[in-house]
């Protein structure tokens, strides 16, 4: 099940990828290899080559050019970006070189998304060309971005895997010192004798809650154990335990193959397991930062006695309605 | 009533860490050498799970980097918002019952992407805590003694799951809002 799950989650990633980067080269959406232009407001040689410029273009010319539906976003009539160029001039007086153009809060979602695929969010890539008079300020200058293709594809390869790849090493090692104690409390609670006290508190319960099985009969030794270990987050000792209830369960079972009302009962309560402490949880809360990590600990005890007890009278009502045939 | 929940839940860490030490000394208990012994399953434990997560979380972020889980919890938002639950919780609600280190690994990607003390955040956490692997539980512990007909246990399990969902969500909204 779970195996069809993972590449079902893989094969949609790609599969939407795909279909969505087909759909932005057919629309052309990012105008690959078209030509903007824009006003120079402002410009400062840094070195020979190298001129910090700002642009100033207005949102109906980049509506004309990238379309009215790309610049939604856009809420400023006219923007104002700085871009950074390396030129050299060429025979006929104009320069032509590089140029990164710095994507600021207020350029449009478009170029945002760009910038993720050219410059790491920050800056669109491109070719620049512009005449250089006597004073750059007021000239022209025409900006071709890099084509961008396959930007959906590219993130998920990008965020997906080898962000996500690192992200759960991290995390996995910075859980070891808040597990370690929990872990090491529980190892306490367990030698003193916690399983013990657990199991003989809810025994008259458990009389009520299995009236087929005699209260002295091993089965309802290793339920409680089963129980009791569950409850303290053992979950290595939980599941012999369990696997032991079953096996003693099914020797009271006259239908071999078919499921007694008890074991039914049992599971019920298994898989809506209460569990005092959950470890993990408050281990991952802690590593993500988590100002408090243990607040969630009431409202999911809370969740799990709420839910066990619905199910188990849940279980009680319908169990007539799936006889033993 | 809300108030006294979370002093409530302030408390029990403390009370819990003092129950089990004044037990452990009324035992004669090496609570020194236990706990480090137990400790010592700390370490192993944590990395135990990094392929677990490497998996899932690599999936999930595939998923999510697609646009795909837009996709989804846009279908699904109808749906849960007739119970208060943020639409993002969906996937987690539904792996929850399938896989534990599944579910762990889009609990914690809800927990890095919308943070550990968000609502979505929380509500993930509170449900994986008050929640077992349903399925995984029951096909291991029929199997172990050869049960075919496993009459009304699945829909029982699925029930309790169903019902913590929902009682994960609205506790962590009249808790935390």
């Amino acid at each position: 099940m779970l195996n069809w799950i993972w590449m079902g989650l893989i094969g949609i990633a790609v599969f939407v990828a795909v279909g969505r980067d087909i759909g932005e080269l057919s629309n052309d959406r990012f105008r690959n290899g078209g030509q903007l232009t824009f006003t120079v407001a402002d410009a400062k040689t840094t070195s020979p080559d190298h001129e910090l410029l700002t642009i100033v273009t207005t949102k109906s010319e980049l509506v004309r050019f990238y379309g009215e539906e790309e610049m939604k976003s856009v809420k400023e009539d006219t923007l104002s970006l700085p871009i950074e160029t390396v030129v050299k001039s060429d025979a006929v007086g104009s320069f032509v070189g590089t140029a990164n153009l710095a994507v600021n809060d207020g350029a449009p979602s478009l170029w945002k998304d760009m910038s993720a695929v050219l410059g790491d969010g920050k800056k669109i890539t491109g070719k620049v060309s512009y005449t250089k008079g006597d004073s750059l300020t007021k000239g022209v200058l025409s900006f071709i971005p890099d084509p961008v293709r396959f930007r959906i594809l590219g993130k998920v390869g990008n965020d997906g895997i080898i962000k996500m790849a690192e992200t759960s090493v991290t995390l996995a090692l910075g859980l070891i010192g808040i597990m370690a104690f929990w872990l090491g409390m529980m190892k306490i609670a367990e030698a003193a004798g916690l399983v013990t006290i657990l199991a003989k508190l809810a025994k008259p319960l458990m009389v009520r809650l299995f009236p087929d099985v005699p209260p002295e009969h091993p089965a309802m030794g290793a339920m409680l154990s089963n129980m009791a270990a569950n409850f303290l987050g053992l979950s290595n000792a939980a599941t012999p335990l369990g696997l032991k209830a079953m096996e003693e369960l099914n020797k009271l079972n006259p239908n071999p193959g078919t499921a007694t009302n008890a074991m039914c009962t049992f599971l019920t309560i298994n898989t809506s397991a209460i569990t005092l402490v959950p470890t993990t949880v408050i281990a991952v809360r802690a590593s993500l930062g988590s100002s408090n990590p243990t607040d969630i600990l009431l409202p999911t005890f809370l969740a799990a006695v709420i839910a066990l007890t619905c199910a188990v009278i849940f279980n009680r009502s319908i169990q007539r309605f799936f006889p033993v045939r | 009533m809300i108030e006294y929940i979370k002093a409530l839940s302030i408390l029990a860490v403390p009370a819990l860490i003092l129950i089990i030490l004044v037990l452990g000394g009324l035992k004669k208990v090496k609570v020194y050498e236990q706990f480090v012994e137990g400790a010592k399953e700390g370490f192993t434990t944590s990395v135990r799970i990094i392929p677990y997560l490497v998996a899932m979380l690599c999936a999930i972020g595939m998923f999510r980097a697609s646009g795909a889980m837009d996709f989804l919890t846009d279908m699904v938002s109808p749906l849960t918002s007739l119970i208060g639950m943020p639409s993002e919780v969906f996937p987690m609600s539904i792996i929850r019952s399938l896989s534990g280190s599944g579910s762990l690994g889009i609990m914690t990607d809800l927990a890095k992407t919308y943070g550990p003390d968000s609502l979505i955040g929380r509500i993930a956490a509170v449900i994986m805590g008050s929640n077992e692997t349903t399925f995984y539980v029951l096909a291991v512990y029929f199997g172990s003694v050869g049960i075919n007909r496993v009459r009304h246990a699945p829909l029982s399990g699925v029930f309790a799951d169903i019902v913590s969902v929902i009682v994960s969500v609205l506790l962590v909204r009249a808790m935390f809002v």
